[in-house]
């Protein structure tokens, strides 16, 4: 059986506390402009790894949960983000001023039955485990965000103690062309 | 987004072109809402046309499956590819969703 990724809890991990060096930008909390926001952090990644729009759908989950899940839309709140880009990698820190996010264990075991009756292919027993839902998630809510996310981050997702910063990473496989 | 409707006999096909993400998902809610209060039995969702989705969009389709096995009705996805199909795969929804490559075949599926 596969080793299921986690999302981690460590305010010392290197996805967090290296910001040298990154690229910084801050934004209100307003939900109609978060694919706006998400097109300004993208156009500093090459053209290679944008993947026929992946990396911009990832990075705005990323914002929307800040701005929705984390400052609840209070136009008082900002997202940090720090991001940089290269042709083998993606990292970004993304930081919201709410009360964190504090079912990272719960969703984490939640992802694991998830992953476990996928691969059993136990789809009866799957469709429980489709959506993550809490007491606030309403029907804009799609609650299954952070499953593709723990699948496209292969470098990690982690949260700082406080949970209300998160660090990605995606490592990309350059393609290489054999000369003759 | 635009949603374009096409009827096949009973069978209804609903073509998503552009882009479904959180500012426009819940009209792809709506229609499915008044298909079903028109008891329309047979579905299919086509995304030929459509080049991005979020998991709002993902949620959706969750919803509206969900909906269709409860009511035992005939509901497919077809020409899923590109962006779609790689957050599909990564929410590990493209083996659970029942994916069919055109609407040709979903709708000879559906016949059979």
């Amino acid at each position: 059986m596969n080793r299921i990724p986690r999302i981690q809890v460590d305010s010392h991990s290197p996805l967090l506390v290296r910001k040298e060096g990154m690229f910084y930008k801050e934004f209100p909390s307003d939900f109609k402009q978060i694919r706006y926001f998400t097109l300004l952090i993208i156009q500093k990644a090459p053209s290679s790894i944008r993947e026929v729009n992946l990396l911009e759908q990832q990075i705005s989950e990323l914002i929307k949960n800040a701005i929705k899940h984390g400052n609840r839309m209070d136009p008082q709140k900002k997202v940090r983000v720090w991001y940089n880009f290269s042709e083998d990698e993606a990292h970004l820190i993304v930081q919201d001023e709410g009360e964190g996010f504090q079912e990272i264990e719960k969703w984490n075991e939640f992802n694991e039955k998830r992953i476990r009756y996928f691969q059993e292919r136990d789809f009866e027993k799957m469709a429980e485990y489709v959506s993550y839902r809490t007491s606030r998630s309403d029907d804009l809510d799609g609650g299954n965000a952070l499953f593709a996310a723990l699948e496209y981050w292969n470098g990690g997702i982690v949260f700082d103690e406080k949970r209300t910063s998160v660090g990605v990473k995606k490592l990309f496989m350059r393609r290489t062309v054999e000369l003759m | 987004m635009e949603l374009k409707l096409k009827r096949h006999e009973d069978i209804y096909v609903i073509e998503v072109h552009g882009e479904m993400d959180l500012y426009n998902a819940g009209k792809l809610k709506e229609l499915f809402q008044k298909m079903l209060e028109k008891q329309i039995k047979k579905y299919i969702v086509d995304f030929q046309h459509c080049e991005y989705i979020d998991s709002t969009g993902v949620g959706t389709l969750i919803g509206m499956f969900s909906i269709a096995k409860q009511k035992q009705l005939q509901f497919f996805l077809t020409s899923v590819q590109g962006t779609v199909l790689k957050v599909l795969t990564l929410t590990k929804l493209h083996e659970y969703f029942p994916l069919v490559p055109t609407i040709e075949d979903a709708i000879k599926t559906i016949k059979n």
